[in-house]
């Protein structure tokens, strides 16, 4: 696995929806730049673009102008194969991103693309496995088909599928949002073991206190522009709040004192 | 009291191929797939007027479980191409192929009762046996299902076989990972009508004819006895795929042995598809009682 790997170049990205004769601008035309290994926060209300901008990475919508290029390529030329050997989606709802009528040994294994090529034996994936999920509680449970998980632990099935991807590009949909505090804590160390292998992480969010504490920079994606992107400790809740909350509902506090 | 029995086993092991097409598609690639009703006739033809003009019977049933895999690719890429609704793809091939297996075979039905068929190395085992019960026949379909369920079963459990079954289980997923989910429903679609029509090449050798209307009624009886297997058999202690095969074939033999009785006890044949219908609901509504979750969705 090269660390090197994982840079995200978007220049101009615009992507539109139209229904009967309204258009709606997703993404206006924004450009951005992710280094290899960075671990991005991208925060904003509903219906800001973010899902919008992490589909357009991944392949699974086009856009209608612009260009997003992995590691000096351009999406558009590549295949969906090609694609999905960089780029991993993981999905806002956990129901969508494993599969339940297979056992979490056939979900990991379907996604250990080094496995598949052959070599390892089934012990020494069963041992591989259970090291990965029993830091989560969950490596007794290899045999049991996905859909007995509940929600949280398929979520955390799903990040634990990220580990073994070779995409050195992880898009993370609000994976933190359909969880209990405890899981929450789990999946970000989750999150955090990925970018220690040298992933670069894009992460979707809805919580403003999350984005300011978690990965290396943030951003702020307000009807389908960016408003705000610093990176590390020049990351602070005021300047992040005006540009997050100009058109918020008026005086409700969010924010942790 | 053991005719109804021999009948009934005998039926369910020719249908349970077909059931199990069924099964397959439905449970693991999602797809109500309405061929079999057209893939099970169109092997039977097939293979009934290649065996009859001359062919060895190795040859003509290879050529008619092919066309059967043939039927079910053709479903598969009308829904993908074309966007088209499941049952809808499903209903266009079973036109087809009724209009062709009719072209194929020239009439309505042939006969092959001269014909020699796998049924004839088990005459002996047979003959050494009560004449109402048909010992030889049974262990050979037994044999053939082990078989087949072997290989059905080391296929789905090979990588190509799991990337098939994360396509059905769970398409986006399955893209995420890079999979083709269009050619995994069309190659599966093509497998589990091989089955299908495999189950029509057996049914003509049994019965000694080919006729256009063999697939009438498949689909009934295949839900029926799809959806009782899956009653009967304990789901947790087993993986998905390998329930829904043996859940398959225990429902098929235990429908028709369950049919042959009723037949024997006085049910009108006539009545037959309404009693299929009505037994199929009553076991749908109990199972929801039970709070089992496995009929109404396959996915949550």
């Amino acid at each position: 696995m090269s660390t090197h790997k994982g840079t995200i170049e978007i220049k101009g990205l615009t992507v539109t929806f139209s229904r009967w004769r309204q258009t709606v601008k997703a993404i206006e035309g924004v450009n951005l730049t992710v280094p290899a290994g960075q671990w991005m926060v991208v925060v904003g209300h509903n219906g800001s673009g973010k899902s919008t901008l992490l589909r357009a990475i991944s392949g699974l919508l086009t856009p209608n102008g612009g260009e997003i290029r992995i590691d000096g390529d351009s999406l558009g030329g590549l295949s969906s194969a090609q694609v999905a050997e960089r780029v991993f989606h993981v999905h806002q709802d956990p129901l969508l991103g494993t599969a339940p009528t297979l056992t979490l040994f056939e979900n990991l294994f379907v996604a250990d693309a080094a496995a598949q090529n052959g070599g390892a034996s089934r012990n020494d994936l069963l041992d591989k496995y259970s090291d990965l999920l029993r830091p989560l509680g969950l490596a007794d449970r290899l045999k049991q088909l996905a859909r007995y998980l509940s929600g949280g632990e398929r979520q955390l099935l799903a990040l634990t599928v990220a580990r073994l991807r070779p995409a050195a590009v992880m898009l993370l949909d609000e994976p933190l949002a359909a969880l209990d505090p405890v899981k929450a804590e789990l999946c970000l160390e989750q999150i955090k073991a990925l970018n220690d292998e040298g992933k670069t992480i894009l992460q979707v969010t809805h919580d403003p206190n999350l984005a300011i504490s978690a990965g290396d920079r943030t951003l702020v994606l307000r009807q389908g522009r960016f408003a705000y992107d610093e990176v590390g400790d020049r990351r602070e809740a005021d300047s992040l709040r005006k540009a997050w909350s100009l058109d918020a509902g008026g005086g409700i506090s969010i924010w942790k004192k | 009291m053991l005719v109804p029995l021999d009948i009934g086993l005998i039926m369910g092991l020719l249908l349970a191929w077909a059931v199990m097409a069924l099964a397959l598609a439905f449970r693991l690639l999602d797809f109500p797939d309405l061929t079999v009703e057209g893939s099970l006739p169109l092997g039977a033809a097939v293979f009934a007027i290649l065996h009859k003009s001359g062919a060895s019977m190795p040859v003509a049933m290879v050529y008619a479980i092919l066309s059967g895999g043939v039927a079910g690719a053709l479903t598969g890429f009308i829904h993908i191409r074309f966007k088209l609704n499941k049952f809808l793809a499903g209903i266009i091939v079973v036109a087809i192929t009724y209009s062709l297996s009719l072209r194929i075979m020239g009439a309505s039905n042939i006969g092959l009762l001269q014909a020699t068929s796998v049924f004839d190395f088990v005459e002996p085992l047979n003959t050494a046996f009560p004449e109402s019960f048909h010992f030889g026949t049974i262990v050979l379909l037994v044999a053939f299902l082990i078989l087949g369920s072997f290989l059905i079963l080391y296929g789905l459990s090979t990588r190509y076989g799991i990337r098939l079954r994360v396509a059905g289980s769970n398409p986006d997923y399955a893209k995420a990972l890079g999979i083709n989910v269009p050619m995994n429903v069309i190659a599966g679609l093509a497998i589990t009508n091989c089955l299908a029509a495999f189950s029509g090449v057996l049914l003509s050798m049994h019965q000694g004819f080919a006729d256009i209307s063999m697939g009438q009624g498949v689909l009934i009886l295949a839900l029926a006895a799809m959806t009782i297997g899956e009653r009967l058999l304990p789901e947790k202690h087993l993986p998905f795929h390998v329930f829904v095969l043996c859940a398959a074939i225990l429902g098929s033999i235990a429908y028709q042995v369950l049919v042959a009785y009723a037949v024997r006890a006085g049910l009108a044949a006539t009545d037959l598809k309404l009693a299929t219908a009505i037994m199929v609901l009553l076991v749908v509504a109990f199972r929801v009682s039970r709070n089992g979750d496995l009929l109404a969705e396959a996915h949550q």
